[in-house]
């Protein structure tokens, strides 16, 4: 294992099949060198009761495993037990048959394999004389309990949320599908990270195609580190769909996860972290939450309706406004445009300006009221109402009717806050367009737009799929809620979308 | 999971909005002499001819799952150079008379000293962008504008509601052949989106007959309404101007709130972009590499081109805004060409 010393070698931890060392002394030496005599990296040696008094080593990292749940079901055990003069592997058998008492014991023998069970919190037992090793489950690490996200909180249902480790969000799944065709493949990602990913699907809803095309992508992931869900998320876009919008979702809710697997849908967990890919991922379900499916009908109706009207207030009133109040002020009803006017003719800058101006500095508000320590939060909220709101309009540096424009937009993009991204981009964008050209550069700013979302795919099913290609079957849950009754008639299977083709979404 | 393919509602439906505003920013009811019934009945029987031009390429659809373009590059590579480049200059011809009307209506309607030129390139480039990511993303598109065009035509006509008087009984004059044949030939312009069908309905799938006929009776609808609106909302006022439609929406209003001319004006463009962007589609379709993006610029290029000669010729080449010379190229587009080729080619069309 000399070219554990090689530091290109180690920097891509390329280790393939490289088998261990036969000797204990050789292998715990490598894996020292390995780690680079990292302070965690901790090596408990032993000695088992054999006539020839074997050597053993337990391989663990210290803080990712349980010292007492080692204590208790390996070295208690393993110190108790004698043994019969074997040879080293018959020795390993009756270790794992006989000796320990942890429920996850697997056997390997690569190097690979030994950095990836120490890192992930298993502890690896070695014994002198043979290259087969066991890695006992005993991860024993701190987490984050299973709490309500709070990004997505919901009025009815569930208050459990996904946490970082990977085990416990499949769990966390597991408990709502108890169904044998709930399938989790794991896949690693990452030279350097080795983070651990769960593609989760039904066999008997996804669609195999679309599996192989998310392996594919998942493979083809050359990041070094991968530390978050969202590092993958440009990975499993459809190459030929460049868009604000995202063909990618997330959410932080086991129920929304399983509500998507069972139409079909692919999920991505993510190991240390509890935002969970979802695949393929469409326009119409960042109006929907678990709510709707909780509430009556016709107030899922009302619901969404205002999610839709929300979104395009916030896209387009401060675009529309600023183009009315440049351009054709005539399209003010009278009582409104004296108003304005007025108001307008007070301050010193133009309206679109004016428009840009507040809306940038929203947005700074926002960003700090995000990044600040909460005690400090409130300060922000105070210098934000009164300069802005109060000073800034009485000194007539910015009209009351622009303020208002912006505020209502500011707080409609918040009904949809997974859109929260590209409407602010195109909130600027369509700002720009009516204060330069009016109306007509508005419409010219839809005629992109609208082709952009149109041509954009997720997995190759269109992203704007129900609404178009429109389809009266998939309308169902787009704007109205069917009821219960007639939901449950038949599974919306998301690969059988009109239009959808997977390969021409593909890389 | 097949090639990415296009509904026959969606394609029809977007066919419907290229057609829609070409159609309604003409005036049909510019004589006082013309009436209401001759007018309708002109109407009717435009849009049932407009509709028999689809049926040779529906012939072919049916029997050989191509369209038009696809079936004749199919049977005779040769002819088809011909055949192409008189679809080339057709579809040429079709856009700088379309965006020579557009540029037209702008500076009437939105702004006199908008420079046309500036317009059209801007259009052109968003169409070309547009074409370039394919038909499926231009119908699905085409779909959003569809609703957004009928909600602006119903807000149009029942915001014209307060205005109508049936007091005017000059409506229901009799009427002269030749107005009869006037009203009738503009009606028929609409051909060319059968021309357009031709060209891009390679990619429908299972195409239906009876969602051209629903579209084509909204159409008839709604070009009814618009007459009637125009008549009896508009009056002898509206018989004197140019753009009725847009009238329609400057008189539109709910008490006090107007303004629904900007859905007019809105509603016209994204009917010009996705005209265009379809033309484009068909252009390069015509050619060996239909996914070029290049092709799609050099063609745009020579489209706007065509649209400067128009714009700064428009007084020596009258011939070629003549509706009937219109009309006459559109019915060998859509109904001549296909039909010699279903005639000449019918063993390969049976096959």
């Amino acid at each position: 294992m000399d070219f554990f010393l090689n530091n290109t070698f180690r920097d891509k931890t390329f280790f393939g099949s490289e088998k261990m060392k036969k000797d204990l002394q050789e292998k715990i030496s490598d894996l020292k060198t390995l780690f680079a005599g990292s302070a965690d990296f901790t090596v408990r040696n032993m000695e088992l009761n054999t006539p020839d008094k074997v050597k053993a080593a337990l391989l663990t990292m210290e803080g990712m495993c349980s010292k007492d749940i080692i204590a208790l079901s390996v070295i208690d055990p393993l110190l108790a037990a004698s043994f019969e003069k074997q040879a080293p592997d018959e020795l390993l058998n009756i270790i794992e048959t006989q000796i320990l008492t942890s429920s996850e014991v697997v056997e390997f023998e690569t190097v690979d394999d030994c950095i990836m069970f120490i890192t992930s919190g298993f502890a690896v037992l070695a014994i002198d004389g043979t290259e087969k090793m066991f890695a006992i489950g005993t991860q024993g690490f701190s987490f984050r309990g299973v709490a309500e996200p709070e990004s997505e909180v919901v009025q009815r249902g569930s208050r459990e949320g996904f946490t970082e480790p990977l085990r416990i969000n499949m769990t966390l799944i597991r408990r709502r599908i108890k169904s044998p065709d709930l399938v989790f493949e794991t896949i690693t990602v990452g030279d350097c990270s080795k983070t651990q990913l769960m593609i989760c699907y039904l066999q008997n809803k996804a669609s195999a195609e679309m599996l192989e095309e998310v392996r594919k992508r998942l493979n083809e992931c050359d990041l070094s580190t991968v530390l978050a869900s969202g590092y993958l998320s440009e990975y499993l876009e459809d190459s030929n769909s460049k868009s604000v919008f995202s063909g990618v979702g997330i959410s932080e809710r086991p129920d929304t996860v399983c509500g998507k697997i069972s139409e079909g849908r692919i999920a991505i967990l993510v190991d240390g972290t509890p935002a969970v890919i979802i695949v393929p991922h469409l326009f119409v379900e960042e109006f929907q939450s678990v709510d709707d499916y909780s509430n009556r009908p016709y107030y899922t109706f009302f619901i969404r309706l205002l999610k839709y009207i929300s979104f395009f207030v916030a896209v387009f009133l401060p675009a529309i406004y600023t183009a009315f109040s440049q351009f054709h002020p005539e399209y003010f009803p009278t009582g409104l445009l004296i108003k304005t006017s007025e108001a307008l003719l007070e301050t010193p800058l133009p309206a679109p300006l004016e428009v840009i101006l507040i809306t940038f500095v929203y947005e700074i508000m926002r960003e700090a009221g995000l990044r600040i320590p909460k005690p400090l939060g409130h300060a922000v909220s105070i210098v934000g109402a009164l300069v802005i709101g109060e000073s800034a309009v009485s000194a007539g540096i910015i009209s009351s009717s622009t303020l208002m424009v912006v505020a209502t937009a500011a707080i409609c993009s918040y009904v949809t806050s997974a859109l929260y991204p590209p409407i602010t981009i195109l909130r600027f964008i369509f700002i720009v367009l009516g204060g330069t050209l009016g109306m007509w550069g508005i419409v010219l700013g839809i005629c992109v737009l609208l082709i952009n979302m149109c041509s954009k795919t997720s997995l190759g099913v269109p992203y704007m799929s129900s609404l178009a290609p429109f389809s009266w079957k998939r309308m169902r849950d787009v704007l109205f809620r069917a009821d219960w009754k007639s939901l449950a008639k038949y599974t919306m299977r998301v690969q059988r979308f009109e239009d959808t083709n997977i390969k021409f979404g593909g890389k | 999971m097949n090639k990415s393919a296009v509904g026959s509602i969606q394609l029809m439906v977007t066919l419907f909005v290229s057609g829609l505003f070409i159609i309604l920013s003409q005036n049909y009811y510019s004589e006082s002499s013309v009436s209401l019934i001759f007018t309708a009945i002109s109407a009717v029987v435009g849009v049932i001819f407009t509709l028999l031009y689809f049926v040779p390429t529906i012939i072919i659809i049916k029997n050989t799952e191509k369209d038009f373009f696809a079936f004749a590059r199919a049977v005779s590579s040769k002819l088809f150079v011909a055949v192409s480049l008189f679809y080339a200059l057709y579809f040429v011809y079709v856009s700088g008379i379309l965006l020579k009307k557009y540029a037209d209506g702008f500076n009437q309607t939105l702004n006199p000293d908008a420079n046309a030129l500036v317009i059209v390139f801007v259009l052109l480039c968003i169409s070309v962008y547009a074409s370039n990511k394919g038909i499926s993303a231009v119908t699905r598109c085409g779909v959003f504008i569809f609703v957004f065009c009928l909600i602006s035509l119903i807000l149009i006509y029942t915001g014209n509601i307060s205005n109508l008087d049936f007091s005017d009984t000059t409506a229901f004059a009799s009427v002269g052949k030749d107005s009869f044949i006037k009203s009738l030939s503009l009606y028929m312009s609409l051909g060319f989106v059968a021309v357009l069908f031709s060209g891009v309905a390679g990619r429908v799938k299972s195409f239906k007959v009876k969602y051209a006929v629903i579209v084509f009776a909204i159409f008839l609808l709604v070009v009814l309404l618009y007459i009637f609106f125009v008549v009896f909302a508009l009056g002898k006022y509206g018989n004197q101007q140019n753009n009725q439609l847009f009238l329609l929406s400057k008189s539109a209003h709910f008490d006090n709130i107007g303004g629904l001319d900007c859905l007019f004006q809105s509603a016209f463009t994204f009917s010009v972009f996705i005209t265009l962007s379809l033309l484009l589609i068909g252009l390069g379709r015509l050619t060996s590499k239909s996914n070029s993006l290049l092709i799609k610029i050099l063609f745009a290029g020579i489209i706007f081109a065509m649209f400067v000669c128009m714009e700064f010729c428009s007084n020596n080449c009258k011939i070629m805004f003549s509706i009937y010379c219109f009309d006459v190229v559109t019915f060998i587009a859509a109904v001549i060409i296909p039909s010699i080729y279903i005639i000449a080619f019918r063993r390969k069309l049976n096959v």
